[in-house]
Protein backbone atom coordinates (compact mmCIF):
# COMPACT_ATOMS: atom_id res chain seq x y z
CA UNK A 1 0.00 0.00 0.00
CA UNK A 2 0.88 3.68 -0.55
CA UNK A 3 2.68 5.79 1.97
CA UNK A 4 -0.04 4.76 4.76
CA UNK A 5 -0.20 8.61 6.37
CA UNK A 6 -0.90 9.55 2.86
CA UNK A 7 -3.77 6.92 2.58
CA UNK A 8 -4.50 7.43 5.98
CA UNK A 9 -5.58 11.41 5.04
CA UNK A 10 -7.10 10.17 1.90
CA UNK A 11 -9.00 8.04 3.93
CA UNK A 12 -10.45 11.58 6.09
CA UNK A 13 -10.46 13.54 3.32
CA UNK A 14 -14.53 13.54 2.25
CA UNK A 15 -13.54 14.11 -1.82
CA UNK A 16 -11.22 11.05 -1.73
CA UNK A 17 -13.27 9.07 1.20
CA UNK A 18 -15.34 6.83 -0.92
CA UNK A 19 -12.39 5.64 -3.34
CA UNK A 20 -9.85 5.15 -0.14
CA UNK A 21 -12.75 3.06 1.65
CA UNK A 22 -12.61 0.51 -1.08
CA UNK A 23 -9.65 0.22 -1.64
CA UNK A 24 -8.97 -0.56 1.84
CA UNK A 25 -11.74 -2.83 1.94
CA UNK A 26 -10.26 -4.68 -1.02
CA UNK A 27 -6.64 -4.52 0.57
CA UNK A 28 -8.29 -6.15 3.84
CA UNK A 29 -11.17 -8.10 3.27
CA UNK A 30 -9.83 -11.82 2.77
CA UNK A 31 -7.00 -11.39 5.78
CA UNK A 32 -9.59 -9.94 8.11
CA UNK A 33 -12.14 -12.31 6.90
CA UNK A 34 -10.08 -15.10 7.60
CA UNK A 35 -9.19 -13.73 10.69
CA UNK A 36 -12.10 -13.33 12.03
CA UNK A 37 -13.57 -16.95 10.65
CA UNK A 38 -10.97 -18.85 12.59
CA UNK A 39 -12.12 -17.23 15.44
CA UNK A 40 -16.11 -17.77 15.10
CA UNK A 41 -15.87 -20.58 12.55
CA UNK A 42 -18.97 -20.14 10.97
CA UNK A 43 -19.45 -18.44 7.83
CA UNK A 44 -22.67 -16.25 8.52
CA UNK A 45 -20.97 -15.12 11.84
CA UNK A 46 -17.56 -14.04 10.28
CA UNK A 47 -20.16 -12.60 7.66
CA UNK A 48 -21.62 -10.22 10.53
CA UNK A 49 -18.51 -9.79 12.49
CA UNK A 50 -16.47 -8.45 9.07
CA UNK A 51 -19.56 -5.88 8.52
CA UNK A 52 -19.28 -4.50 12.28
CA UNK A 53 -15.35 -4.60 11.37
CA UNK A 54 -15.66 -2.27 8.58
CA UNK A 55 -18.30 -0.18 10.00
CA UNK A 56 -16.57 0.25 13.09
CA UNK A 57 -13.06 0.92 11.36
CA UNK A 58 -15.08 3.55 9.26
CA UNK A 59 -17.06 5.35 11.94
CA UNK A 60 -13.07 5.59 13.92
CA UNK A 61 -11.11 6.69 11.18
CA UNK A 62 -10.99 10.23 12.69
CA UNK A 63 -9.63 9.09 15.91
CA UNK A 64 -6.99 6.75 14.02
CA UNK A 65 -4.01 8.84 15.38
CA UNK A 66 -1.40 6.51 13.30
CA UNK A 67 0.25 5.77 16.59
CA UNK A 68 0.36 2.03 15.07
CA UNK A 69 0.20 0.52 11.72
CA UNK A 70 -3.04 0.66 10.14
CA UNK A 71 -3.32 -3.13 9.68
CA UNK A 72 -2.58 -3.47 12.88
CA UNK A 73 -5.05 -1.13 14.14
CA UNK A 74 -7.83 -2.95 12.12
CA UNK A 75 -6.88 -6.56 13.36
CA UNK A 76 -6.93 -5.15 16.81
CA UNK A 77 -11.01 -3.94 16.13
CA UNK A 78 -11.35 -7.59 14.36
CA UNK A 79 -9.98 -9.28 17.29
CA UNK A 80 -12.37 -7.63 19.49
CA UNK A 81 -15.29 -7.51 17.48
CA UNK A 82 -14.99 -11.72 16.70
CA UNK A 83 -14.63 -12.02 20.82
CA UNK A 84 -17.64 -9.56 21.92
CA UNK A 85 -19.78 -11.33 19.40
CA UNK A 86 -18.72 -15.13 20.54
CA UNK A 87 -19.41 -13.77 24.25
CA UNK A 88 -22.77 -12.21 23.28
CA UNK A 89 -23.93 -15.52 21.39
CA UNK A 90 -23.18 -17.86 24.24
CA UNK A 91 -24.98 -15.23 26.65
CA UNK A 92 -28.18 -15.07 24.21
CA UNK A 93 -28.19 -19.05 23.94
CA UNK A 94 -27.46 -19.41 27.94
CA UNK A 95 -24.22 -21.69 27.46
CA UNK A 96 -20.52 -21.07 27.53
CA UNK A 97 -18.06 -19.86 25.37
CA UNK A 98 -16.69 -23.23 25.45
CA UNK A 99 -19.60 -25.04 24.52
CA UNK A 100 -20.94 -22.60 21.92
CA UNK A 101 -17.42 -23.61 20.40
CA UNK A 102 -17.71 -27.30 20.72
CA UNK A 103 -21.31 -26.95 19.14
CA UNK A 104 -19.73 -24.75 15.82
CA UNK A 105 -17.01 -27.18 15.90
CA UNK A 106 -19.63 -30.21 15.59
CA UNK A 107 -21.93 -27.62 12.95
CA UNK A 108 -18.78 -27.65 10.56
CA UNK A 109 -19.84 -31.03 9.20
CA UNK A 110 -22.98 -29.71 8.06
CA UNK A 111 -21.84 -26.36 6.78
CA UNK A 112 -21.56 -25.81 3.32
CA UNK A 113 -18.18 -23.16 3.76
CA UNK A 114 -16.20 -26.01 5.02
CA UNK A 115 -14.41 -28.21 3.00
CA UNK A 116 -12.36 -29.93 5.70
CA UNK A 117 -11.87 -33.41 6.72
CA UNK A 118 -11.43 -35.52 9.87
CA UNK A 119 -7.69 -34.32 10.54
CA UNK A 120 -9.04 -30.85 9.88
CA UNK A 121 -12.15 -31.25 12.23
CA UNK A 122 -9.82 -32.54 15.25
CA UNK A 123 -7.48 -29.68 14.35
CA UNK A 124 -10.09 -27.55 15.58
CA UNK A 125 -11.11 -29.60 18.28
CA UNK A 126 -7.69 -29.89 19.97
CA UNK A 127 -7.76 -25.79 19.55
CA UNK A 128 -11.11 -25.26 21.76
CA UNK A 129 -9.27 -27.19 24.59
CA UNK A 130 -6.23 -24.40 24.92
CA UNK A 131 -7.48 -21.20 26.73
CA UNK A 132 -8.16 -18.16 24.49
CA UNK A 133 -5.05 -16.23 23.86
CA UNK A 134 -3.16 -19.22 23.10
CA UNK A 135 -6.19 -20.34 20.79
CA UNK A 136 -5.41 -16.71 19.49
CA UNK A 137 -2.15 -16.82 18.78
CA UNK A 138 -1.93 -20.20 17.61
CA UNK A 139 -4.45 -19.39 14.81
CA UNK A 140 -2.40 -15.70 14.00
CA UNK A 141 0.74 -18.19 13.37
CA UNK A 142 -0.48 -21.26 12.24
CA UNK A 143 -3.23 -20.45 9.79
CA UNK A 144 -2.97 -16.84 8.91
CA UNK A 145 1.19 -16.90 8.56
CA UNK A 146 1.65 -13.70 10.76
CA UNK A 147 5.00 -12.69 12.16
CA UNK A 148 5.33 -12.73 16.10
CA UNK A 149 6.16 -9.26 15.91
CA UNK A 150 2.47 -8.68 13.89
CA UNK A 151 0.50 -10.75 16.69
CA UNK A 152 2.63 -8.55 19.24
CA UNK A 153 1.59 -5.24 18.33
CA UNK A 154 -2.08 -7.03 17.69
CA UNK A 155 -2.27 -8.42 21.18
CA UNK A 156 -0.10 -6.60 22.83
CA UNK A 157 1.76 -9.61 24.14
CA UNK A 158 5.60 -9.83 24.24
CA UNK A 159 7.21 -11.50 21.16
CA UNK A 160 9.17 -14.33 23.94
CA UNK A 161 5.29 -14.61 25.88
CA UNK A 162 3.76 -15.17 22.09
CA UNK A 163 6.81 -17.84 21.05
CA UNK A 164 6.29 -19.24 24.59
CA UNK A 165 2.14 -19.65 24.26
CA UNK A 166 2.28 -20.84 20.65
CA UNK A 167 4.96 -23.92 21.70
CA UNK A 168 2.69 -24.49 24.26
CA UNK A 169 -0.09 -24.79 22.19
CA UNK A 170 1.36 -26.68 19.76
CA UNK A 171 2.92 -28.85 22.87
CA UNK A 172 -1.21 -29.49 23.87
CA UNK A 173 -2.49 -29.94 20.45
CA UNK A 174 0.11 -32.67 19.74
CA UNK A 175 -0.69 -34.76 22.52
CA UNK A 176 -4.30 -34.37 21.98
CA UNK A 177 -4.46 -35.59 18.28
CA UNK A 178 -2.25 -38.44 19.22
CA UNK A 179 -3.96 -39.36 21.98
CA UNK A 180 -7.30 -39.04 20.52
CA UNK B 1 1.51 -45.22 18.37
CA UNK B 2 3.10 -42.62 16.37
CA UNK B 3 2.91 -39.48 18.07
CA UNK B 4 1.73 -36.44 16.16
CA UNK B 5 3.90 -33.81 15.11
CA UNK B 6 2.28 -30.96 13.74
CA UNK B 7 5.26 -29.30 12.13
CA UNK B 8 6.29 -32.58 10.42
CA UNK B 9 2.99 -33.21 8.85
CA UNK B 10 2.03 -31.04 5.91
CA UNK B 11 0.68 -28.14 6.68
CA UNK B 12 -3.23 -28.59 7.77
CA UNK B 13 -5.44 -25.99 6.34
CA UNK B 14 -8.22 -24.41 8.18
CA UNK B 15 -11.08 -26.00 5.56
CA UNK B 16 -13.01 -22.75 5.21
CA UNK B 17 -14.71 -21.42 2.18
CA UNK B 18 -16.79 -18.73 1.08
CA UNK B 19 -20.15 -18.51 -1.15
CA UNK B 20 -19.08 -17.39 -4.72
CA UNK B 21 -18.54 -13.35 -5.20
CA UNK B 22 -18.85 -13.29 -1.72
CA UNK B 23 -16.29 -10.52 -1.13
CA UNK B 24 -17.74 -8.80 -4.76
CA UNK B 25 -20.96 -8.87 -2.98
CA UNK B 26 -19.48 -8.01 0.42
CA UNK B 27 -18.52 -4.74 -0.69
CA UNK B 28 -21.70 -3.42 -1.93
CA UNK B 29 -22.98 -4.77 0.92
CA UNK B 30 -20.72 -3.02 3.04
CA UNK B 31 -21.33 0.19 1.07
CA UNK B 32 -25.13 0.19 1.70
CA UNK B 33 -24.99 -0.16 4.96
CA UNK B 34 -22.51 2.67 5.61
CA UNK B 35 -24.88 4.50 3.54
CA UNK B 36 -27.98 3.58 6.15
CA UNK B 37 -26.43 3.26 9.25
CA UNK B 38 -27.64 6.59 11.51
CA UNK B 39 -24.19 7.75 12.97
CA UNK B 40 -23.14 8.73 9.28
CA UNK B 41 -25.82 10.38 7.75
CA UNK B 42 -25.84 13.97 8.57
CA UNK B 43 -27.27 14.27 11.96
CA UNK B 44 -29.90 17.01 12.22
CA UNK B 45 -29.75 18.67 15.28
CA UNK B 46 -32.92 20.47 16.86
CA UNK B 47 -32.63 22.55 19.57
CA UNK B 48 -34.93 21.80 22.41
CA UNK B 49 -34.81 25.51 23.79
CA UNK B 50 -35.57 26.06 19.70
CA UNK B 51 -38.12 23.37 19.34
CA UNK B 52 -40.17 24.60 22.92
CA UNK B 53 -40.00 28.12 22.83
CA UNK B 54 -43.61 28.86 22.61
CA UNK B 55 -43.94 26.26 25.07
CA UNK B 56 -40.64 28.11 27.49
CA UNK B 57 -42.74 31.50 27.05
CA UNK B 58 -46.08 30.34 27.91
CA UNK B 59 -44.55 29.25 31.27
CA UNK B 60 -42.11 31.96 31.50
CA UNK B 61 -45.38 34.82 31.21
CA UNK B 62 -47.49 32.32 33.60
CA UNK B 63 -45.16 32.36 36.57
CA UNK B 64 -44.49 36.19 35.71
CA UNK B 65 -47.66 36.83 36.25
CA UNK B 66 -48.11 34.77 39.22
CA UNK B 67 -45.67 36.48 41.33
CA UNK B 68 -47.15 39.60 40.28
CA UNK B 69 -50.75 38.87 41.99
CA UNK B 70 -49.04 39.47 45.74
CA UNK B 71 -47.92 42.62 44.63
CA UNK B 72 -50.53 44.09 42.56
CA UNK B 73 -53.10 43.11 45.71
CA UNK B 74 -51.20 44.71 47.86
CA UNK B 75 -50.69 47.54 46.54
CA UNK B 76 -54.26 47.94 45.16
CA UNK B 77 -55.53 47.16 48.76
CA UNK B 78 -52.81 49.35 50.26
CA UNK B 79 -54.45 52.72 47.88
CA UNK B 80 -57.94 51.72 48.51
CA UNK B 81 -56.75 52.07 52.20
CA UNK B 82 -55.08 54.98 51.47
CA UNK B 83 -57.87 56.73 49.67
CA UNK B 84 -60.33 56.42 52.56
CA UNK B 85 -58.26 57.27 55.49
CA UNK B 86 -56.59 60.21 53.51
CA UNK B 87 -60.29 61.67 52.91
CA UNK B 88 -60.91 60.79 56.59
CA UNK B 89 -58.50 62.99 57.44
CA UNK B 90 -58.51 65.32 55.05
CA UNK B 91 -62.61 65.87 56.21
CA UNK B 92 -61.38 66.11 59.74
CA UNK B 93 -58.58 68.42 59.39
CA UNK B 94 -59.80 70.49 56.88
CA UNK B 95 -63.48 71.08 58.33
CA UNK B 96 -63.05 74.69 58.30
CA UNK B 97 -63.89 74.60 54.96
CA UNK B 98 -66.95 76.92 53.83
CA UNK B 99 -69.50 75.85 51.41
CA UNK B 100 -68.26 77.92 48.52
CA UNK B 101 -64.82 76.24 48.69
CA UNK B 102 -66.74 72.78 49.10
CA UNK B 103 -68.98 73.85 45.70
CA UNK B 104 -65.50 75.42 43.96
CA UNK B 105 -63.64 71.39 44.30
CA UNK B 106 -66.93 69.76 42.78
CA UNK B 107 -66.41 69.56 38.97
CA UNK B 108 -68.70 71.31 36.85
CA UNK B 109 -69.58 68.33 34.96
CA UNK B 110 -70.70 65.79 38.24
CA UNK B 111 -73.75 64.46 38.83
CA UNK B 112 -74.55 66.84 41.93
CA UNK B 113 -77.10 68.87 42.48
CA UNK B 114 -76.32 72.15 44.50
CA UNK B 115 -79.10 74.04 45.91
CA UNK B 116 -77.56 77.78 45.97
CA UNK B 117 -79.35 77.85 49.52
CA UNK B 118 -78.01 81.82 49.84
CA UNK B 119 -80.03 83.38 46.97
CA UNK B 120 -83.29 81.35 49.32
CA UNK B 121 -85.27 83.72 50.91
CA UNK B 122 -86.84 83.03 54.15
CA UNK B 123 -90.07 84.33 53.04
CA UNK B 124 -90.00 81.97 49.72
CA UNK B 125 -88.82 78.91 52.34
CA UNK B 126 -91.63 79.19 54.42
CA UNK B 127 -93.99 79.13 51.29
CA UNK B 128 -92.65 76.17 50.12
CA UNK B 129 -92.88 73.97 53.14
CA UNK B 130 -96.42 75.37 53.74
CA UNK B 131 -96.91 74.12 49.95
CA UNK B 132 -95.96 70.97 50.55
CA UNK B 133 -98.84 68.79 52.36
CA UNK B 134 -96.45 65.76 52.38
CA UNK B 135 -93.81 67.70 54.28
CA UNK B 136 -94.98 67.18 57.65
CA UNK B 137 -94.90 63.35 57.10
CA UNK B 138 -91.33 63.31 55.96
CA UNK B 139 -90.17 65.25 58.70
CA UNK B 140 -91.82 62.65 61.34
CA UNK B 141 -90.00 59.70 58.84
CA UNK B 142 -86.94 60.89 59.46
Amino acid sequence: MQDEKEFIFSLLNPQTQNQAFQRLMQEYQKPLYNHVRNIVLSHDDADDVLQNTFVKVFQNLKSFKGESKLFTWMYRIATNEALTFLNQKAKKSGISSVELQNKAIDNLKADLYFDGNEIQIKLQKAIATLPEKQQLVFKMKYFEDLKYEEISEIVGTSVGALKASYHHAVKKIEAFVTTD
Amino acid sequence: MTPFKLDSEPKIESGFKTPDNYFENFQTALIERLDNEPSNKETKVISIFRKRKTVLFAVAAVLALALMIPAVYQSYSKSKDLDAATIESYLTEEGHLNQDEIISEIEPESNIIILDTKEIETQTLEDMLASNPNIENLVIEN
